[in-house]
């Protein structure tokens, strides 16, 4: 607790919280109060910062390595030969960098396979939330449309919807109507877990836009429509952005979803197909693994790195893939 | 005035009032809302409904037929069912021992963050990049790294002679879940961090300078103006995180599956093994039904005990 | 050449415990040329009439007529109206000269020609070195500036602005009052000025139109509304600081001139037309602060008082006197050699007394010397 009593004048105490500093401040002076100034307050306010910094820099690496030392093992571990990736005392850097995992892993599996439809997958996501999350999100905060927070709420509450769970209803509803098996039905099923956040962060963003950009362009002339493009739009951007990242985050390291819709070999996307191809019969191909987990781990590299203020400002309302 | 008629190129007159048409509130309607209204009903009310449907009947995935068994399948899982139980309980400590780390560690590495540093822009990128590494990416990694014959952890706590010699990680059924909630909780720290950032990024400084002044110490600086003002932000994380960890499917089949003796067989893998193992479709919607309202209860009664500030209730 | 004739104006919003009426009957014509200003509280429904003329609201009943051509379900992009909002509404992702350009932009005028107009309109308003800037970054006498330039290129049939100036400080404010009147004679065009600031009402306009719970208490030229306010409303809600009301009784009443005594001090004045008192009625006597001189001596002057409070306002002075009937206003010189506590007399200008009825608030009668010309009630 605090012992910088000699800053206090009377009554100070009173106005905080907690347990207020039982001295006799009448007949209190500053030399009384020498033996109860901890070791702390004898150092020079330098020091005293030096040794605060150093705690705190000590944190943020030790955080920052806890972090990045595991991506980077994955990263490099993918470039060593058969040899150095299962032994006992690996060397920290490759001592031979190779890429012989890569060549096997796009000329003789069927990753590529995967790598397809992840990719199709992810771009029809991609497109389908966001489209309609910025749609859905301007149309819910600029037109009065009946039941619409009741719409909101509900949205928002599915959100709550474990993908599990959504993913065992959807595959008795997908394979009664054929849809097991198809990009389609994977692109609905992981939009389904991603609409209801954007749509929500969509509709809390054009809360923030200021309705008056938009009359004032009609006033100008523009038709609603127009205002809309031509104003509200690009103002959205940011959120927008945001909004495509995070289904992108979702869509491209779904896994559930894809582990239950999708069953044929064929339409098995990185993840499942990783563990499908790489992990079968009790003998792990780690090259292979550690090859698909690099090229896995590529685009969430390169968001971190130019996207962070838009991705950020998604994950902050809550959204987790 | 300018003379619109005039000036204006018949595509101009063409394009001005395709946006007339589409300016109409029946149009601006069809296009914002309806696509979305139509999209959750096709794919987030038309399953949950079709599930709830289900959950009264005998499915299995090779038969077509749909056989009414009314609420045997609830009164099965919830009254004869001991395995049910179990693995309800199995995520719950799941979920407490998630949110735990999550928020301790979460709040501590915002706290980190909101000083400033060199290099801060990279170790923000660091420090929020798990948050898009798949899951399934992790969990692999995680098998390679954690593997009990060479991996690097085992054999970096072996030199540094934390431990005697290596271990299989996910092998002991008394510490398996944890051991998978800790590896989850590399990933997912990062929500609460980003959340509680936010929020301490938007508390006025002024409000520092004046217990500063006041003379309030850095410890009494945290306790009351940080902390109340993390109270709301907080509160939500616990709940979203909550509900999510219950849920956790990913992370744990790909480490444990069902784990050494079931002891990671939580309730969703259950779930997922009555559906896809023994096929029995109503069976699994019935589980899903269940979960769904155990854990709605669960956050309404969490909502409504806490009483929220204003400020953390949905919209 | 292009008039506004609103009728019956009513604008009602269902909010949830029934209806909300937000404008209630409003008669209002506006000349071309004129600058008209609609003021009152805030919640009196003036910006929901400037709204509704701008085709931004859909009035519940009662029509709005340019040149006597009924455009109440016109939309707000054909009623060729520019607008000023209160957050000046300058487009973030848009540089200033494309802010500016927008209304051209929409109207399908080419490229260098609406840049041309642009750069012409933001020379007018002196912010041509601003073009390629972004309104963020600039300051918020700036911001006006760029705002008002982008109503001026849209060469509108009226200026609508909805309490621009609220958010700038005193002097930015004197300074844009200016602009926007420079533009105004400039260009010709009726301007609807919609404020909460009485003062900036008076100052700017031709007219001036008060609001009061939907309804309009008065029209008026800005001397009329202050001389000669239609109520106690408008008398209390123009001018500042307000008027001090005593109560005074009607002592005789002969054809239009009647004689009221306020503590025992008697006023002669003339009844307004169609207003009727009897002697022995209690009425409102309302003394402007600006028309009392504060005296040294307690008993030379109508009443007398001890001074509470002096506040120097530039060059003049507010004071409040401990008065006849509690708190009274005064103004006088900042330099007038009074102390607070002071006893002190009050001078009372007769020619500039107003009486008003004491249940419905009408104005009865003025002081019988009239200094000011009369004008029209409405």
């Amino acid at each position: 607790m605090s012992h910088e009593v000699d800053r206090e004048g009377p009554g100070h105490g009173a106005d905080r919280e907690g347990p207020s500093h039982e001295v006799d401040r009448e007949e209190a002076t500053i030399m009384d109060y020498r033996g109860s100034i901890p070791v702390w307050r004898h150092l020079r306010y330098r020091h005293r910062r030096l040794i605060r910094r150093s705690i705190l820099y000590v944190g943020i690496a030790f955080v920052t390595l806890l972090i990045l030392l595991p991506v980077l093992w994955m990263l490099t571990s993918a470039v060593r030969p058969v040899g150095d990736v299962i032994t006992r005392n690996p060397s920290l850097v490759p001592s031979t960098v190779t890429v012989e995992h890569f060549a096997d892993l796009f000329f003789d599996s069927r990753f590529p396979i995967y790598l397809r439809n992840t990719v199709i997958v992810t771009a029809g996501v991609v497109l389908l939330s966001t489209t309609c999350a910025t749609l859905g999100g301007y149309g819910l905060t600029r037109i009065d449309v009946p039941y619409k927070r009741t719409f909101a709420r509900g949205v928002l509450f599915t959100y709550m919807f474990p993908p599990i769970l959504l993913a065992i209803p959807m595959y008795i509803l997908w394979s009664n109507i054929g849809m097991i098996n198809t990009h389609l039905g994977l692109i609905l099923a992981i939009t389904a877990r991603v609409l209801p956040f954007s749509l929500w962060l969509m509709w809390k963003f054009f809360l923030n836009v200021p309705y008056s950009l938009e009359e004032s362009a009609q006033m100008a002339g523009a038709t609603r429509f127009q205002a809309f493009k031509d104003i509200a739009l690009p103002i959205a951007k940011p959120g927008i952005i945001a909004v495509a990242i995070l289904a992108f985050a979702f869509a491209w390291g779904d896994y559930t979803m894809a582990l239950v819709l999708m069953t044929d070999l064929d339409m098995f996307v990185i993840t499942t197909g990783i563990e499908a191809s790489f992990f079968a019969g009790g003998q792990i191909d780690w090259g292979l693994v550690l090859a698909g987990c690099a090229v896995a781990l590529i685009p969430p590299l390169l968001f971190v790195y130019f996207l962070q203020k838009y991705y950020v400002h998604g994950m902050s309302a809550g959204g987790a893939p | 005035m300018i003379d619109v008629e005039t000036v204006m190129p018949i595509s101009r007159a063409r394009r001005d009032r395709l946006y007339e048409f589409l300016s109409q509130r029946r149009m601006m309607i069809g296009f914002t809302v309806l696509p979305v209204v139509l999209l959750f009903t096709l794919i987030l009310a038309f399953p949950i409904l079709w599930a709830v449907a289900a959950s009264f009947h005998d499915i299995h995935a090779f038969d077509p037929e749909w056989h009414w068994v009314g609420l045997e399948n609830y009164v099965h899982y919830l009254f004869d069912d001991r395995v049910f139980w179990h693995s309800l309980w199995l995520s719950a400590s799941f979920a407490a021992v998630s949110v735990a780390i999550h928020v301790v560690v979460g709040t501590a590495v915002a706290l980190l963050l909101n000083h400033t540093f060199p290099f801060k822009k990279f170790v923000s990128a660091v420090l929020f990049l798990p948050f898009l590494i798949p899951t399934a990416i992790l969990g692999f990694g995680i098998t390679y790294m954690m593997n009990s014959t060479f991996g690097i952890v085992n054999w970096t706590l072996v030199d540094l002679g934390i431990m005697e010699t290596t271990r299989g990680w996910f092998g002991n059924p008394d510490t398996a879940l944890y051991v998978v909630a800790a590896v989850n909780s590399w990933k997912f720290y990062a929500l609460v961090t980003i959340m509680v950032y936010a929020r301490l990024q938007s508390i006025p400084s002024e409000h520092y300078e004046t217990a500063k002044i006041m003379g309030a110490n850095a410890w009494e600086r945290f306790r009351d103006i940080t902390l109340p003002n993390l109270k709301g932000v907080l509160f939500l994380v616990v709940l979203l995180d909550t509900i999510w960890m219950f849920f956790k499917f990913d992370i744990i089949w790909i480490l444990t599956g069902e784990g050494p003796s079931y002891s990671t067989r939580i309730s969703v893998i259950y779930a997922y093994q009555v559906a896809f193992q023994r096929t029995a479709l109503g069976d699994a919607a019935a589980i899903s039904v269940l979960l769904f309202v155990i854990v709605g209860a669960g956050a309404l009664t969490y909502f409504y005990v806490l009483e929220p500030a204003e400020e953390v209730r949905a919209e | 050449m292009s008039s506004i004739t609103i009728t019956d104006l009513r604008k009602e919003y269902s909010v949830k415990a029934g209806t909300e009426v937000a404008v209630d009957g409003i008669d209002l014509a506006i000349e071309s040329g004129e600058f008209i200003s609609i003021v009152g509280p805030s919640g009196c429904g003036k910006t929901t009439t400037l709204r509704c003329i701008a085709g931004l609201e859909i009035p519940t009943s009662g029509t709005i007529a340019f040149d006597g051509v009924d455009v109440t379900e016109v939309p707000a992009n054909k009623r060729d109206l520019a607008m000023m909002f209160q957050d000046i509404a300058l487009y973030p992702h848009m540089t200033v000269r494309q802010n500016i350009a927008y209304p051209l932009k929409i109207a399908g005028i080419d490229k260098e020609t609406r840049h041309e107009t642009a750069r012409e309109a933001a020379e007018v308003m002196q912010i041509g070195d601003l073009l390629d800037k972004h309104p963020g970054e600039l300051s918020g006498g700036q911001q006006q500036r760029a705002g008002l330039a982008r109503t001026i290129v849209q060469d509108p049939i009226a200026f609508l602005m909805d309490e621009p100036l609220s958010d700038l400080d005193a002097q930015l404010k004197i300074e844009m009052r200016r602009e926007i009147q420079r533009v105004h004679k400039r260009l010709g065009k009726a301007t609807i000025y919609v404020t909460h600031d009485q003062e900036e009402a008076l100052t700017m306009s031709d007219r001036v139109v008060v609001l009061n719970d939907g309804r309009i208490e008065q029209i008026g030229a800005p001397e009329a509304v202050y001389n000669r306010p239609a109520n106690a409303f408008v008398a209390t809600f123009v001018g500042n600081p307000s008027i001090n009301y005593l109560e005074g009784t009607v002592d005789s009443a002969r054809g239009d001139s009647i004689d009221v005594s306020v503590h025992g001090r008697r006023f002669a004045m003339d009844l307004e037309p169609d207003a009727r008192v009897s002697p022995g009625d209690t009425v409102a006597v309302g003394i402007r602060p600006q028309h009392v001189e504060v005296v040294a001596d307690p008993d030379t002057g109508h009443f007398g008082g001890v001074l509470s409070l002096f506040e120097p306002v530039d060059d003049r002075a507010h004071t409040t006197v401990d008065g006849p009937e509690g708190e009274f206003r005064a103004v006088t010189d900042a330099n007038a050699p009074f102390d607070e506590g002071d006893e002190i007399g009050l001078v009372v200008d007769e020619g500039k007394v107003l009486l008003f009825d004491d249940d419905t608030g009408e104005l009865l009668a003025r002081a019988a010397t009239p200094d000011d010309p009369v004008s029209q009630r409405p």
